[in-house]
C-alpha cells in the first residue's frame, strides 16, 4: 500500500512479457518464411518442368 | 490470364521489399527493446513493470490495425474483385491474431502487479478478447484447403465477415471512454501524450519496428499464397491438357 | 462498371447499417457494460443494499485509516461529486494509495458503508520518470479539483 511498485520481483513480469513476445513473433516469422520458401520452390520447379515442353499447349503465360 | 498480371507486378515489388522490411524492422526492435529494458528509467509508480508498455502497445496497435486492413482488403475484394486484396486479407489474419494474443497476454502480465489481477471482464479486455475470436473465425473460414476452394482468394462470405467484424475496432478504441473500465484511458491522443518524453521514445521505435515486421510477415504469407495458387492453376491446366 | 458501383453502394449501406446497430447496441449497453459504479451513481440510488457490486473511484486524501486489528482498513472513495466510505480486510495492491484510483468488489451495508472483499488498483494514463513524481502528484491534485 505504498502507491509504488517496488522490489526485484517486477523483473520477472517484464521478462515474461518480453520473452513471450519474442517467442511468438519468432515462431510466426519462421513458419511464414519457411512456408513461403517451400511454396515458391514448388511453383518454380513446376514452371521449369512446363518450360521443357511436357505439355502440348506449353506455358501460356 | 488477367488474374496473373497483378500478382506478377506485385511480386516484382514484394520480393525485394521483404528482406528490407524484415532487416530494418528487426534492427529497430533490437534498439527499441534494448532502450526500453536498459536505457530508460522505471516509471514513478509502476516501477520496472511499466517497461511492458513497449511490447504491449505495438501488439494492440497491430492487432487492431490488422483487422482494419483486413476489412479494407475484404471491401476491395468484394467491390472491385481484386484478387490481390483477398490474398492480402488472408495473409493478415495469422499475424493479426498473434499480435492480438500478445496484447492480451502482455496486458495480463502487466495487470497482475499493477492492478492486482490477471484478468477482469471490463470493456477493453472483453472487446479485445472478442477480436481474438474474430480472427480465429476468419482463419477457420479461409485457411488452407478452404482458401484453395475459393480459387486462392477470399469468398464473399469471408469478406462480409471481415467487414462486419470491423465494428469491433471502434468499440475497442472507445471502450475506455464510453464505459468506466479498469483499463486506463488513452495515453496518446491527438492532443498529445501523457507518457513523459523520457519514457516515450523507445515506444516509437518498437511500434515502427513491429509494424515493419508485420509488413514483412504479410508479404511472406502473400507470396506463399500466390505461389500455391500458381501451382494449383498449373496442375489444373496439366490435368485439362491430359484430358484432351 | 455499373455492377461495381452497385456492389460498392450495397457494401457501404450494409456497413453503415452494421455500424449504426453497433453504436445503438453500445449505447444501450452503457450501463450494463460499465465495469464499476461511481460514488455519484450509488448516491443517486443505483445500489441495492447487500447486492454484490463494484465501486470505483479515487481514494480521498488523508482518508486511509487502519483499524486496531491491523489488517482492516477504512477509506473514502470519491469521484469529486460524491463520497462513499469503504471498509476492507485483506491485502491491497502496491499501487493502492491516497489520491489514486481503485476498484472494489463488495456490497453496500445499510449504514452507507461499502464493504469490500477485493480491491484492485487502477492506474491512470500517465507515465512519468521517477524524478518527476512530485510534479505528477501536483498534476493529479489539480485534476482532482476540476
Amino acid at each position: 500500500m505504498t502507491g509504488v511498485i517496488s522490489g526485484s520481483g517486477q523483473w520477472a513480469y517484464v521478462a515474461a512479457a518480453y520473452g513471450l513476445t519474442a517467442l511468438l513473433t519468432g515462431i510466426v516469422l519462421w513458419t511464414s518464411w519457411s512456408a513461403m520458401k517451400k511454396a515458391e520452390r514448388r511453383s518454380d520447379a513446376l514452371r521449369a518442368n512446363n518450360r521443357r515442353g511436357e505439355t502440348p499447349r506449353g506455358d501460356r503465360k | 490470364m488477367h488474374a496473373y498480371a497483378n500478382p506478377t507486378r506485385f511480386l516484382a515489388i514484394a520480393k525485394p521489399l521483404t528482406p528490407w522490411l524484415l532487416g530494418v524492422g528487426l534492427l529497430l526492435l533490437l534498439v527499441g527493446g534494448w532502450a526500453g529494458l536498459m536505457l530508460v528509467p522505471g516509471e514513478a509508480k509502476q516501477g520496472e513493470t511499466a517497461r511492458i508498455l513497449y511490447v504491449h502497445v505495438p501488439s494492440a496497435w497491430l492487432g487492431m490495425g490488422g483487422w482494419t486492413s483486413l476489412a479494407i482488403a475484404g471491401l476491395v475484394q468484394l467491390v472491385w474483385r481484386h484478387p490481390l486484396a483477398g490474398i492480402a486479407a488472408r495473409a493478415i489474419a495469422v499475424p493479426g491474431m498473434m499480435f492480438t494474443a500478445l496484447c492480451l497476454a502482455t496486458g495480463s502480465i502487466w495487470g497482475r502487479p499493477t492492478w492486482g489481477t490477471w484478468w477482469e471482464w471490463d470493456g477493453r479486455m472483453t472487446s479485445m478478447l472478442v477480436l481474438l475470436f474474430l480472427y480465429a473465425g476468419f482463419i477457420a473460414l479461409t485457411n488452407g484447403d478452404e482458401g484453395q476452394k475459393q480459387g486462392g482468394t477470399l469468398s464473399r462470405g469471408a469478406a462480409i465477415y471481415a467487414l462486419v467484424g470491423a465494428i469491433n475496432i471502434p468499440i475497442i478504441n472507445r471502450s475506455v471512454v464510453w464505459w468506466n473500465s479498469l483499463h486506463q484511458g488513452p495515453s496518446i491522443t491527438l492532443r498529445g501524450s501523457s507518457i513523459d518524453g523520457a519514457l516515450l521514445w523507445p515506444l516509437g521505435l518498437t511500434v515502427l519496428g513491429f509494424s515493419l515486421l508485420f509488413g514483412a510477415i504479410v508479404l511472406m504469407r502473400m507470396r506463399r499464397i500466390i505461389a500455391d495458387n500458381r501451382v494449383a492453376a498449373r496442375l489444373r491446366r496439366l490435368a485439362d491438357d491430359e484430358g484432351n | 462498371m455499373k455492377a461495381k458501383h452497385q456492389r460498392l453502394i450495397l457494401a457501404l449501406l450494409a456497413l453503415g447499417g452494421v455500424a449504426g446497430a453497433g453504436v445503438l447496441g453500445a449505447s444501450a449497453l452503457r450501463d450494463e457494460a460499465a465495469y464499476f459504479r461511481t460514488p455519484e451513481e450509488i448516491e443517486a440510488g443505483k445500489a441495492v443494499v447487500g447486492e454484490p457490486m463494484r465501486l470505483g473511484g479515487m481514494v480521498a486524501a488523508n482518508s486511509i485509516k487502519r483499524q486496531s486489528d491491523g489488517i482492516t482498513i477504512v477509506f473514502v472513495a470519491t469521484d469529486g461529486k460524491a463520497s462513499i466510505p469503504v471498509q476492507f480486510t485483506g491485502i491491497v495492491p502496491d499501487l493502492f494509495a491516497e489520491n489514486s484510483g481503485m476498484v472494489a468488489d463488495g456490497r453496500m451495508r445499510a449504514d452507507g458503508t461499502f464493504v469490500a472483499d477485493k480491491i484492485l488498483a487502477k492506474h491512470d494514463e500517465k507515465y512519468m520518470p521517477p524524478q518527476m513524481e512530485g510534479m505528477d502528484k501536483a498534476v493529479a491534485k489539480a485534476a482532482a479539483k476540476t
